[in-house]
């Protein structure tokens, strides 16, 4: 399934979207702005909430712009999980299913599979005002799951939901959408988010697309600021980081990346490959080889250094190694470092915030 | 007064006031739930006029509505020389008088209870494959069921009630309302307690099924 939107444009008087062009595969888009940047219409336009002044959308090559909602078989989870408060969970599940689509076999099949993946099955029959914000959006999302959509649109699903069960149900997200193989739209502006999720991004500011490419484009296109100073903030905040397991113990993990063997703190199974976000603040830069109770410490060299008022940004580089560590102007004179020194990066194991992991 | 209890005109009387008030409020209902549904969710230019035109017989005296009815309705009016059925002094009489001034009741708490349920349910309901009247079905009419089941007993509890258009429309035959009329006209009040006891107890009744069918609903759905 391929996703495409040609031009597409939508005027709400003060505010006119667009025009928007965009391809999604069969992966996973995620859509970054800032608040009234046009994220949420725009994935209204895609469901047939709205209906765009001009342009074309084009799903599988088939024009879709004039369908109504409900031919368009889209998969839509808002930010308000919005689950029918008169039906319990499992009929929530079955809503947008035929009768004899609920009793054919191969659906039903189907259908518990979705449950199981999801692991929602202790969750059947209760009322929806029994279950927690992230269970609600699990069975919201199965209830568009089991319809086979032909696309997922995905509107800050994990905003309502506590940081702890987010960070959770964010890896577990991943997971679930890799397996369904659907054009998946996923609308945020939680950085993490992005580092989760993303095959793919694109980057919305007042109505229009000012960045896209994937995951990998846009974070080695760090060094080029954008116009947006949202974008800048989002992306420059962390170093984003991609390894290997090697080994887990004691709630210790450790990875590789390269040669370069690194440390965090989390249960992950051996040879799976995790995605980590290390905030550029949290490392610390020391000449010296220091005695330190922090597990990571990595000879680099220093690659690049990006001046901002009183911060600097220095580029480090070890191998496949890339990190980026954020310090005062002063520390940097007190450390007298100049482009091309070699440097120890030091961090705790409980720095890196591990976000994506992919099982072998 | 078991003696009045006895009297065969008080029971027919009331046998009939429930027999109208149930028919008035279906054909209430027929019109008056839909009509409640697009009073809450579409904008239209003739919205304000409908909205008067429910609300009038709240406004309008009794009587005066009665007297509106047999304008229309009456022997002497275009509909009544234009179709051979005698529509006042007969049950079909009563019914047009309850109907009338029942539908406000019926359709105002109805329209709120649809205003009340948040309009994504209906959205998200569409972008899982249903079409808008399935929609109207499977969401809204059952998030609409406390207003409904309230709308529906207010109509109906308003139609046995029914005095003023019912006189103009049908004296004959008589309705619950029109008998404790007309023995209190007659014999005093002592004469119209039988009728009054009655219609306390229909309204008890009535509103203790109410009660348990909320509460059933409450311990199911947890509102």
């Amino acid at each position: 399934m391929v996703l495409e939107l040609v031009n597409v444009t939508k005027n709400f008087g003060k505010f006119v979207l667009g025009p928007l062009n965009l391809t999604v595969n069969n992966d996973v888009m995620v859509i970054l702005g800032p608040t009234g940047s046009g994220k949420t219409s725009l994935i209204n336009l895609i469901a047939g909430i709205l209906m765009p002044d001009n342009g074309n959308i084009i799903l599988n090559g088939i024009e879709i712009t004039n369908q109504p909602i409900e031919k368009r078989k889209v998969g839509y989870v808002f930010q308000d999980p919005s689950l029918f408060p008169h039906l319990n969970v499992y009929n929530n599940i079955l809503f947008g299913l035929r009768r004899k689509e609920r009793e054919s076999k191969e659906k039903i099949i189907h259908i518990k599979k979705i449950i199981d993946d999801l692991d929602i099955t202790h969750l059947l029959d209760r009322r929806i005002d029994d279950l927690s914000g992230g269970e609600k959006q699990k069975v919201s999302l199965a209830r568009i799951l089991v319809l086979n959509p032909n696309i997922i649109l995905m509107d800050e699903p994990l905003s309502h939901i506590d940081f702890l069960a987010r960070d959770k149900l964010r890896i577990e997200l991943r997971s679930i959408l890799r397996k369904q193989q659907i054009p998946t739209i996923y609308v945020t502006h939680f950085e993490e988010d992005i580092y989760a999720l993303a095959d793919s991004i694109a980057f919305l500011d007042k109505g229009k697309v000012e960045e896209s490419g994937t995951l990998k484009e846009i974070l080695n296109s760090y060094i080029r600021p954008t116009s947006s100073l949202f974008f800048n903030k989002i992306i420059s905040a962390s170093n984003y980081l991609t390894g290997e397991v090697t080994k887990c113990q004691n709630d210790l993990t450790e990875f590789k990346i390269g040669s370069i063997i690194l440390y965090t703190i989390g249960k992950f199974l051996p040879k799976s490959k995790i995605g980590l976000i290390v905030k550029r603040e949290d490392i610390i830069l020391s000449k010296e080889k220091i005695r330190t109770s922090a597990r990571n410490i990595v000879f680099v060299k220093i690659v690049d250094m990006v001046k901002t008022d009183n911060i600097i940004d220095v580029y480090l580089k070890s191998g496949d190694l890339n990190l980026i560590s954020r310090i005062t102007r002063s520390a940097a004179e007190d450390l007298k470092i100049e482009i091309g020194d070699n440097i120890y990066a030091v961090f705790k194991a409980s720095i890196p915030h591990p976000i994506r992991e992919e099982k072998e | 007064m078991v003696e009045s209890l006895k009297r065969n005109e008080i029971l027919d009387s009331v046998i009939l006031s429930l027999t109208t008030a149930t028919i008035s409020t279906i054909l209430v209902s027929i019109f008056g739930i839909p009509l409640a549904f697009v009073l809450a969710r579409f904008q239209f230019k003739a919205k304000f006029l409908i909205r008067m035109i429910v609300i009038l017989p709240l406004v309008l005296p009794p009587l005066a509505s009665g007297t509106m009815l047999l304008g229309v309705f009456g022997p002497y009016s275009f509909l009544g020389k234009m179709i051979p059925i005698e529509f006042t002094q007969s049950v079909l009489g009563i019914v047009i008088a309850q109907t009338y001034v029942a539908s406000p009741f019926l359709i105002l708490p109805i329209q709120a209870a649809f205003e009340s349920i948040p309009e994504r349910y209906e959205t998200v309901a569409r972008t899982l494959g249903k079409k808008k009247w399935q929609v109207f079905f499977t969401v809204s009419l059952p998030l609409a069921k406390i207003g409904i089941l309230i709308g529906l007993l207010m109509a109906w509890i308003r139609s046995i009630g029914e005095l003023g258009a019912t006189i103009m429309m049908a004296y004959n035959p008589h309705t619950v309302s029109i008998q404790i009329f007309e023995d209190s006209a007659i014999g005093g009040i002592r004469n119209s307690v039988a009728g009054i006891i009655l219609v306390i107890i229909i309204a008890l009744v009535a509103l203790t099924i109410f009660v348990l069918i909320r509460r059933q609903r409450v311990l199911k759905f947890g509102w």
